[in-house]
């Protein structure tokens, strides 16, 4: 906490030492929670990619309340949503006419450890409402706490605790469920 | 049915391939452009001024006027740079260095009397405050103890003989001896003034700076200040608080002696439960 404080102090007053040391402290996990949110890496890679040019170029209109972590992750959350609206628009045009095009981009399948019980999981979490899928993402990959997911969806602490109890609920019988198949 | 705590492991546990060269050519885009606006800010800065003063007749008069009266003031500023300059950014950066300190003051509490503190703080991981572990030993013997390995904090009262025990950190050597409260200081706090060469610290060049506390700061650091900075290493060598916001009579606090990065002993941060103690856990 201490050290984001002076990480984004120094960044603000022109430290590209400061700079390198944001984007490599965060890339990792904000690479992580836009694959998971999006289910697309190349898409993921895009968009921290772009998120991070753009924050390089806030110096003047930077201005953190929370933690710098939750700053990062509620940015490219959003870029995330947006990118996953123009994705639906697209392939609803998509439908009407042009034939289907298979998407070449990276699948989490690939990207994750090569185990059946994480594809499996991959799976499930790609079948749970939106609203509950990024509470349980945020949690636990991004390490948000309940607040901070409520402060970003706009809704109170405790549905934001009912979701993500309800999906893993919803999780754990979906995964049952492929077992038992 | 599997147990939530492994569903959750699980999704904790899902990992990415980064590519270490896709990496750099990211980081390079970024620090492009953070180059380039760094530019732009300062060729739009300078532009506008330009716009300003040329705009009419009477600017490009006082333009001229500024000009002139810079060239004086470089050379009053040469005259002046015996005092070598100081900004709280040089604190907050030398902090950086910091990794233990040792600090001895003198309190008054509220019915008047005075007795002596001892603080031995020592950086740990990057927490709520800027100092990991910490303890604290007042002339009465009362004990503060916060272990950061333990994530526990003791407060012993050898006249009730009680041991109080919290989770976490939640004592440290004192908020003004923080880089939060420097930035703080730096950012929003009222009246900050400065002034060069008390002579607060025999055979040190000091600069002095008060200020007066917003609500915020006000709790723990009393309703005014002064913090003493030894302008060699620009770290604080002095720091005296009052409870009313004037300056008026003695400070309540004074910390008379401040030693950065002592050999601190290990079992500093350690605390042993008296036998006789009542323990309370909160």
């Amino acid at each position: 906490m201490i050290e984001d404080k002076l990480l984004i102090w120094r960044f603000k007053r022109g430290s590209s030492d400061a700079l390198c040391r944001i984007y490599k402290k965060y890339k990792d996990n904000l690479l992580r929670l836009a694959s998971a949110l999006s289910n697309d890496q190349n898409a993921a890679e895009d968009i921290v990619h772009d998120f991070f040019v753009s924050f390089a170029q806030s110096t003047e209109k930077l201005k953190l309340n929370g933690s710098l972590k939750s700053y990062l992750a509620t940015c490219v959350v959003n870029r995330v949503r947006n990118a996953n609206k123009t994705r639906q628009q697209q392939e609803n045009i998509g439908l009407d006419g042009a034939a289907s095009v298979e998407s070449n981009s990276k699948r989490p399948e690939q990207w994750i450890i090569d185990s059946e019980q994480l594809r499996q999981l991959n799976n499930a979490l790609a079948q749970l409402p939106e609203q509950q899928r990024e509470v349980i993402i945020l949690h636990l990959q991004g390490e948000m706490k309940f607040k901070a997911i409520a402060e970003l969806q706009n809704v109170s602490i405790n549905t934001i605790q009912s979701r993500y109890r309800y999906g893993l609920d919803k999780l754990r019988s979906i995964l049952d469920s492929e077992v038992k198949l | 049915m599997r147990p939530a705590e492994n569903i959750e492991k699980l999704i904790k546990n899902i990992n990415i391939d980064t590519n270490a060269k896709k990496d750099e050519a990211v980081l390079g885009d970024v620090l492009e452009a953070f180059e380039k606006s760094k530019v732009k800010k300062t060729s739009a800065i300078e532009q506008n001024i330009w716009r300003i003063i040329m705009k009419s007749r009477i600017t490009k008069i006082a333009a001229a006027a500024v000009i002139i009266t810079a060239a004086m003031l470089s050379i009053n500023f040469l005259d002046k740079s015996v005092t070598p300059a100081y900004g709280i950014e040089q604190t907050i950066e030398a902090f950086r260095d910091v990794n233990s300190v040792y600090v001895e003051a003198t309190n008054r509490n509220e019915k008047g009397i005075s007795y002596n503190i001892r603080m031995w703080a020592r950086r740990g991981e990057d927490g709520k405050f800027f100092f990991g572990d910490f303890r604290q030993e007042s002339s009465y013997g009362d004990t503060v103890v916060a272990n950061e390995r333990e994530n526990l904090t003791y407060c012993y009262y050898p006249s009730t003989k009680e041991v109080y025990i919290y989770e976490g950190l939640t004592e440290t050597i004192g908020s003004f001896l923080d880089i939060n409260f420097f930035l703080y200081l730096q950012e929003e706090m009222k009246d900050v003034k400065m002034e060069y060469g008390k002579d607060e610290v025999p055979g040190k060049e000091t600069v002095s700076l008060s200020f007066r506390g917003t609500e915020k700061y006000q709790k723990s650091t009393g309703k005014c200040g002064v913090i003493i900075f030894d302008l060699e290493s620009k770290l604080p060598s002095c720091i005296k608080l009052w409870d009313n916001p004037d300056f008026q009579g003695d400070p309540f606090t004074v910390w008379t002696l401040i030693v950065y990065n002592p050999k601190v002993r290990e079992d500093i941060f350690k605390f042993e439960i008296p036998e006789d103690a009542t323990v309370i856990r909160d």
